[in-house]
């Protein structure tokens, strides 16, 4: 037998699940392998000092508790209590689309899919006033080009 | 317990119904749970009856704290309460029912790793334990019995600190008394993988214990 299989078999050997011509087998390789027959005993050792923790007993108003949860969940309608656990993630997937809705709507007002002219896109949903280009040599014209860098 | 139409039936009607209660006490768990389905709370509380302190239990040692164990407790029975007519009986009604503790208690140390990602909790959890124990007043009881309790932290801090499926495979085989059958009936796997799940948390308890066998503080 090898050792990684006689580690597995010593720990059922030790929860006694190991019986019969296994149990055999085990205990002739431990007689030739000091390292297993360490590992045996170690865990022996440690396994019994580990007692079973004494039972504590439970509150004794348990089962009126789960009674009192119980007549609460029953006393709710089938209805709700069938939807309860859909409630939440359809609220928010209703909150979602209704502000998506909103917010597409209102970006459909304020830029017009078909306009080309920026300017009378400008004046159609802000209402401003867009002044035409200066004409050439005027005033405007000139202060235009020299704030804009250009030379004239 | 005396409903309405007791007053026209008067003494037998009692007597009847407290021998009937009597006899739900004796009858097997798969014929409660049948009429559990059907709303029985005698049924239902006969179930509770017989198996309340082992899954309290269970649960405690697995979770580590009374109150927690309490609400878990009480979840465990809502939901063999809610999903009594799930049962098919393939497996036995026990088999079942710890299934249903098992996994009521990792769901929730889940939920709590999640919440307390940041914080070091089981070692704060452990640590928190092993001084509790030797904090005053403890610290003036007798030498025997402290160092008994002082044994038993380390033990559990050890076992605590196991991962989740190894720690509940040992606390079933070592704390329950179940076979590697019935732990795998339980946990839902395969008997070869509740055996390496039981070499691992051996070798486990192996490297935390050995340093305190040493010493022979257990």
């Amino acid at each position: 037998m090898k050792c990684t299989k006689a580690k597995k078999h010593i720990s059922r050997y030790l929860d006694g699940e190991l019986g019969g011509d296994e149990k055999d087998d085990l205990f002739e390789h431990l007689k030739v392998c000091q390292d297993c027959q360490h590992e045996y005993e170690t865990l022996y050792s440690i396994l019994n000092s580990i007692e079973v923790p004494e039972e504590i007993s439970a509150p004794p108003y348990l089962f009126s508790s789960i009674r009192q949860k119980i007549y609460v969940q029953e006393s709710q309608p089938v209805i709700i209590r069938r939807l309860k656990p859909v409630l939440v993630p359809a609220l928010f997937l209703i909150v979602f689309f209704v502000s998506s809705l909103i917010s597409s709507l209102l970006v459909r007002r304020i830029v017009p899919q078909y306009s080309k002219d920026e300017s009378a896109a400008l004046k159609l949903t802000l209402n401003l006033t867009v002044f035409d280009d200066a004409p050439a040599t005027s005033f405007p014209d000139i202060y235009n080009s020299m704030m804009s860098g250009e030379t004239k | 317990m005396r409903h309405r139409g007791d007053k026209c039936r008067g003494n037998t009607g009692i007597k009847l119904m407290v021998d009937h209660n009597l006899h739900l006490d004796q009858e097997a768990d798969e014929a409660l749970i049948i009429k559990v389905v059907l709303k029985n709370e005698f049924a239902f509380r006969a179930l509770f009856n017989r198996y309340e302190r082992k899954i309290f239990n269970l649960v405690y040692r697995y979770i580590g704290s009374y109150h927690e164990a309490e609400e878990l407790t009480q979840d465990v029975f809502l939901k063999i309460y809610k999903a009594a007519r799930t049962f098919k009986g393939k497996a036995k009604f026990s088999t079942w029912l710890y299934r249903i503790a098992v996994n009521v208690c990792k769901k929730y140390k889940r939920k709590k790793r999640l919440i307390l990602k940041s914080l070091d909790e089981d070692a704060t959890l452990a640590s928190t334990k092993i001084a509790r124990e030797f904090c005053a007043p403890e610290s003036t009881m007798p030498d025997k019995i402290l160092k008994q309790k002082q044994k038993m932290a380390i033990i559990q801090n050890a076992v605590d600190t196991l991962p989740p499926n190894q720690k509940i495979a040992f606390i079933l085989s070592k704390y329950e008394g179940y076979s590697y059958v019935e732990i795998a009936g339980i946990m839902s796997t395969s008997i070869s993988a509740v055996e390496s799940l039981l070499v691992r948390a051996k070798r486990n308890l192996k490297k935390k214990l050995m340093p305190f066998k040493e010493r022979g503080e257990i």
